[in-house]
């Protein structure tokens, strides 16, 4: 449990934090959620990228988001944690999530081949929110952890972020 | 790391950089940019705890743009470089930070490097200077300063060479879409 008062009003336990500033929360919403409400990325890629990092840092808050309507199949979430040893992951994959895991720690030593290869892999643009997107799962495992968020109950059909929904 | 953009700018004859980058999303750039005005708008955390948080996250994240740059409204708030350079390892025995900053700098540490940094009594110091509102504002501005300097450095946007540089402090665009 937080160590941090429920914000009145909290849907979910980012709310009860972020909730405390509830129209920034609602910005940062809008933000956040336009990964999914825009769908800058495939959906069932970003949420590969999203678990990979949550992965990294152990953070049992953000794999317990379930972005069901995403599109990954329960075949390769199952799979994520080996996904080395996977049949089930294309080579674009593979080189997107070796560059995810390495954003939480190793972000100064990311190298331009390993830039270039998910540059290939989505385009330019792809790359870019591909790098934004990794970048806001990081934060959102470690804002997550030190703020001993629960693990969010349920209602797993949902993206974690949108303009018009929960923060979870 | 690579101070050679590895992407191009999304607006003609501009250089790559964040905004012009970000722009190959028009409304994930148009949603950061009134995120991040409102952010810094906001006086229920003030503009100098702010960035004494901004320049911690920094120099951890070895961000040499964010680390170069100053946000005006902060020094308006009494922020100089004696300071800024107190922001570094050992910060705690500071004699220039005032305890209510160093809260917000372990707060800070933990937030973007170590969790277990944020112990029972760094918790009691944060609550006991910061309300909870305040403490929301931090998180949200710390998570959008780790975010934001992550990124500018994996796609190459890092200067090769900058001074420090004082800019004015980011401000609410239009209402977005």
């Amino acid at each position: 449990m937080s160590w941090l008062e429920k914000a009145p009003g909290a849907r979910s336990p980012a709310e009860e934090f972020f909730g405390h500033r509830a129209d920034l929360m609602e910005e940062f919403k809008a933000f956040y959620g336009t990964l999914w409400d825009e769908a800058v990325l495939d959906p069932a890629l970003l949420e590969m990228i999203r678990l990979a990092v949550a992965r990294v840092h152990r953070c049992d808050a953000e794999l317990a988001i379930r972005h069901e309507a995403s599109g990954l199949s329960d075949a390769k979430r199952a799979a994520l944690a080996n996904w080395r040893s996977s049949d089930l992951f294309s080579d674009s994959e593979r080189v997107c999530l070796a560059y995810a895991e390495r954003i939480p720690f190793e972000h100064t030593a990311i190298t331009d081949a390993e830039a270039e290869a998910v540059k290939d892999a989505l385009g330019e643009a792809g790359y870019v929110a591909f790098s934004v997107a990794g970048s806001l799962f990081d934060a959102m495992c470690r804002v997550r952890m030190v703020m001993a968020l629960e693990p969010v109950q349920g209602d797993a059909l949902h993206p974690p972020a949108s303009a018009k929904g929960v923060l979870r | 790391m690579s101070t050679t953009p590895r992407v191009s700018s999304a607006i003609a004859g501009e250089p790559a950089h964040f905004g012009s980058v970000l722009a190959h999303h028009p409304q994930l750039a148009e949603r950061f940019t009134h995120l991040y005005g409102k952010f810094w708008d906001s006086d229920v955390l003030s503009a100098r705890l702010k960035e004494v948080a901004r320049m911690r996250n920094a120099r951890v994240t070895e961000c040499g743009f964010c680390r170069n740059v100053r946000f005006d409204k902060a020094i308006g708030e009494g922020l100089n470089e004696t300071i800024v350079d107190d922001i570094t390892e050992g910060y705690e025995t500071s004699d220039n930070l005032t305890d209510t900053e160093k809260a917000v700098l372990k707060f800070t540490d933990a937030l973007i490097h170590d969790p277990e940094l944020l112990t029972g009594d760094a918790r009691a110091a944060l609550t006991r200077h910061l309300s909870p509102a305040q403490i929301a504002e931090l998180g949200l501005g710390v998570t959008l300063f780790l975010a934001l300097a992550k990124a500018l450095i994996t796609m190459g946007l890092e200067p090769e060479h900058m001074g420090r540089t004082e800019l004015p402090t980011p401000a609410p665009a239009q209402a977005p879409s």
